[in-house]
């Protein structure tokens, strides 16, 4: 059941030593104003995932939130490297979980599917894959050996979308964002699922554009209405990255005023 | 951009565009330019029948600039878009052959870094991540992997984390052989089980300049080529493509970081695996 919420109550809820999945990708739709909550809420000992982190990552270390961050990239994309998971990851004060694709989302998809494991070719003879300790299986049909992705389930999931309805079905643009699947992913694999949307919209909007819906009620817990939520990063269909903050932002080495909505914005 | 960042990167588009063949499909990502522009630059010339998928997009028919704009520049000059999750599915089966791969460091065997320098629990630079690069050189039929700048410290006789691996494994069964070819902004190394081996260097460039700028053992046969650029036909497929450059871009001298003044081995773009999102 979908509840119409608040964002602090809402992130002011997470447990601390929560295991919490960040949707977006890279500069896009990253949940911040959500991030920020959860900041504010006091919120700590996170092990954070997210396929694509940047300025979400960046916030909760600034915050002192995080225990652990599994990712398959945390950067600023074009503009470069991101400064606090760097100077993190190079001084161990957080503990830096390096996933590849294959890794990071089989193992959602096994939570997603409902199975035990996942069998991948991926991987094989990769230091960072063999960190990660994994098993292996051998197919009983070939006898082939696979790397044994285990589900991974969130106990919260947070995604940054363009709008829902009361009831919680989720409508994502069209044409599709590059990786809005990955979002969609994470909520499916997830205990708890979060959405901040731009807008909240009557149903009646939604089902005159049923084509756009990528979640539904039944799975989506909380919907905050959030406008701006994602900035400075995309949000599509409303407003592109706003790369002169994420450049500020690296080019100061990581202030966080960079990150402060302005006038001149 | 310099004419010579032109030049140099026109070889490497040239060199990358003729690894694609008919009845390929390539897995290029927004983050790469230059692997962008060879797969345009094919379809455009020796494959017409290669398929390209574009951050999500299938064979957009648009210049470069519009293409890595992202889904919305592309709508109506493509015929659809494809899942992330699904093209994950079409590397594993192999529906997709290709893609190119552009690391921090390539080895002489030809294993990828995209990771780390230094050990693990206190690197002395950690690299934004590498995507994919972990995974598809065990998946795919080929991976390619491109530098744009040739310089000893990105070429060690050992990268200082195996992302990605060189042949090894299972391979055989499963018709994957890692990295195969290497292309750089001086030259064509080849990998195989014996290592690596310069097959061409680019007009201009002295086998010497190119054995100094690497750090690991190559072998140099008695047949290596100048590496051909491109010939008129692709001069004016790339002009129509990429009349503005846009192609040269990861050439480009970069400023200065943290990490670069701590000695990483690349520049501050990070290095990009095929899949990466837009910005």
């Amino acid at each position: 059941m979908t509840a119409l919420a608040d964002l602090d109550t809402i992130a002011g809820g997470v447990a601390s030593g929560s295991c919490v999945y960040l949707g977006g990708a890279v500069l896009r739709r990253k949940p911040l104003a959500f991030v920020r909550a959860l900041v504010a809420a006091g919120v700590r000992d996170l092990d954070v995932v997210t396929f694509t982190g940047s300025l979400d990552v960046e916030l909760l270390l600034a915050g002192d939130a995080v225990r652990s961050i599994s990712s398959a990239y945390v950067g600023l994309g074009s503009v470069g490297f991101a400064p606090r998971f760097s100077a993190a990851a190079r001084a161990g004060t957080v503990r830096d979980v390096e996933h590849t694709e294959w890794t990071l989302l089989g193992r959602l998809r096994a939570a997603a599917m409902g199975v035990p494991f996942l069998p991948t070719r991926a991987g094989a003879g990769s230091e960072v894959v063999d960190a990660l300790g994994f098993e292996r299986v051998r197919d009983p049909y070939s006898g082939a050996s696979y790397l044994a992705l285990p589900p991974l389930r969130p106990d919260v999931a947070v995604l940054h979308a363009w709008r829902a309805s009361p009831a919680g079905d989720v409508q994502l643009p069209w044409p599709p964002e590059h990786l809005w699947d990955v979002d969609v992913l994470a909520a499916r694999a997830a205990e708890r699922v979060v959405v901040t949307v731009e807008e909240v919209v009557p149903e009646a909007t939604v089902a005159a554009a049923p084509e756009l819906t990528r979640l539904f009620g039944f799975e989506v817990d909380a919907v905050v209405e959030t406008p701006g939520g994602a900035w400075p990063t995309a949000s599509p269909p409303v407003h592109d990255t706003d790369e002169a903050a994420v450049a500020a932002y690296a080019a100061s080495g990581g202030d966080l005023d960079a990150l402060q909505r302005t006038a001149a914005r | 951009m310099s004419d010579q960042q032109l030049a140099r990167a026109d070889v490497m588009v040239a060199v990358m565009a003729r690894q694609i063949a008919d009845g390929d499909l390539v897995g290029v990502g927004l983050g790469t330019p230059l692997a962008v522009a060879a797969a345009l630059l094919a379809r455009a010339t020796s494959a017409p029948d290669a398929h390209v998928l574009v951050g999500g997009a299938m064979d957009p028919d648009a210049d470069l600039a519009t293409v890595l704009a992202g889904s919305r520049a592309v709508l109506g000059r493509t015929p659809g878009f494809v899942s992330h999750l699904d093209s994950m599915d079409m590397a594993e089966r192999q529906a997709m052959t290709l893609q190119f791969l552009r690391p921090a460091e390539v080895d002489g065997r030809g294993n990828l870094n995209t990771s780390r320098i230094g050990p693990a629990a206190a690197p002395a630079v950690r690299f934004p991540g590498g995507l994919a690069t972990g995974d598809v050189p065990a998946l795919l039929p080929r991976v390619v992997a491109y530098l744009p700048r040739h310089r000893r410290r990105n070429l060690p006789p050992r990268v200082s984390c195996v992302t990605g691996a060189a042949a090894g494994w299972d391979a055989d069964r499963f018709r994957a052989r890692g990295v195969t070819l290497l292309v750089t902004d001086l030259a064509v190394i080849a990998f195989d089980e014996r290592g690596a081996t310069l097959r061409s260097v680019h007009p201009g460039v002295e086998v010497a300049a190119v054995l100094d700028a690497t750090g690991f053992t190559i072998a140099v046969g008695d047949d290596v080529e100048v590496t051909p650029g491109p010939d008129a036909l692709e001069r004016a497929a790339l002009a129509r493509i990429d009349p503005d450059g846009v192609r040269a871009r990861e050439l480009r001298a970069r400023p200065t970081t943290t990490d670069s003044d701590r000695g990483a081995p690349v520049d501050e773009r990070s290095p990009q695996a095929s899949t990466r999102s837009g910005s």
